[in-house]
């Protein structure tokens, strides 16, 4: 079982204290709700993005790398919010390449999926 | 007490508001800046207590609702709640007229409380009108019938106690602990002298400000501002 440091640090987890803190708001119920959506909404947000760089679009998808990183913050997603937080950083010092970012993002997202579903089938939504 | 919520994502918007009602607050919320404006200009004045504020929306930004709200002269209190973290946009938002910033991912106990201790700033300083009387608190500005009256800084601390009794009897015991700093009653006139002074000063422009309470304290009793 990962233990809530484990999860702070990110890797493959959710952090408990973000979910307990969440839970706390609304019960098993509005968790539920949450995750859902986060599982939903995080492909949509990196192909949102993926689609802005395609179109040139830099402010948009860095928008949506923000909401990515907003919505990974409220989940417990640490991982994927470093990496959003990163993406941001580096934008701002001027580089200019931002697909690696959301490749990473990406992968790190795929790591998450089985906790992230593991915690879903145990949620009412 | 009611909040606008302005914050494009709708995870978000509904903790918050379970957070919040759970606290009894209640929450309008908009999903864009465009909107919470909108919001903002077809309420009457006083519908919100505050606003909660985020900084990357699609379209205007929440920094730019805070510079129309406060070119319109309008003093809500506003507190940003976003994922910008930087040290410069924190600054940014707090000179632009912001009362607070706070970075998500946010605890929401802090939140309702941090919403809870901006409002307590305010009200602290808010303005305070008793019938003809006004009581300009940043400015320490008195008056009566809109006719300034000038009082010493003790008066001046004196009136503010009453004043915030809003007519109730505030008790001898309360005005030489709070304006002299005394826990106990001395025995001597000092406080009787100081109203004595107060209403020499007030009563030039209206009837009778000050009414005794025998045996109890002092209150003010509210009269209309005379019409010129």
């Amino acid at each position: 079982m990962a233990s809530s440091s484990g999860d702070r640090s990110g890797g493959a987890g959710l952090d408990a204290a973000a979910l307990d803190n969440l839970r706390r708001q609304g019960g098993d119920e509005l968790l539920g709700q949450l995750l859902a959506s986060f599982h939903a909404r995080t492909p949509e947000r990196l192909a949102g993005a993926r689609r802005a760089l395609a179109a040139d679009d830099r402010d948009e998808a860095l928008r949506l790398i923000h909401s990515l990183k907003s919505s990974a913050a409220l989940v417990g997603a640490g991982a994927i919010r470093s990496l959003a937080r990163q993406a941001e950083e580096q934008a701002r010092a001027g580089t200019p390449e931002l697909g690696s970012a959301l490749d990473r993002i990406e992968r790190e997202f795929a790591q998450l999926l089985p906790d992230l579903t593991r915690r879903l089938e145990g949620t009412p939504r | 007490m009611r909040v606008l919520l302005v914050e494009d994502d709708p995870d978000f918007r509904l903790v918050a508001s379970h957070a919040l009602e759970r606290a009894g607050i209640e929450t309008v919320a908009s999903e864009t800046a465009e909107d919470g404006l909108r919001q903002l200009a077809a309420a009457e004045p006083g519908t919100f207590d505050c606003i909660l504020l985020d900084v990357v929306m699609p379209g205007a930004s929440g920094w730019d609702v805070l510079l129309e709200v406060r070119e319109k002269g309008d003093e809500i209190p506003v507190i940003f709640v976003t994922g910008r973290e930087s040290l410069e946009e924190r600054v940014r938002g707090l000179r632009m007229g912001a009362d607070d910033y706070l970075v998500k991912p946010v605890e929401f106990e802090e939140l309702v409380a941090r919403i809870e201790a901006v409002l307590r700033r305010r009200r602290e300083l808010a303005d305070i009108t008793f019938g003809d009387l006004r009581l300009e608190l940043t400015r320490r500005k008195v008056t009566r019938s809109q006719k300034r009256v000038d009082l010493s800084p003790r008066e001046y601390d004196l009136l503010l106690a009453l004043a915030r009794g809003a007519g109730e009897v505030v008790s001898r015991e309360t005005l030489l602990r709070d304006v002299w700093d005394l826990p106990f009653d001395p025995g001597t006139n000092v406080l009787d002298v100081h109203i004595g002074r107060l209403r020499k000063k007030l009563d030039v422009h209206g009837p009778p400000l000050i009414q005794t309470v025998r045996g109890e304290g002092y209150k003010l009793v509210r009269h209309q501002t005379a019409q010129s």
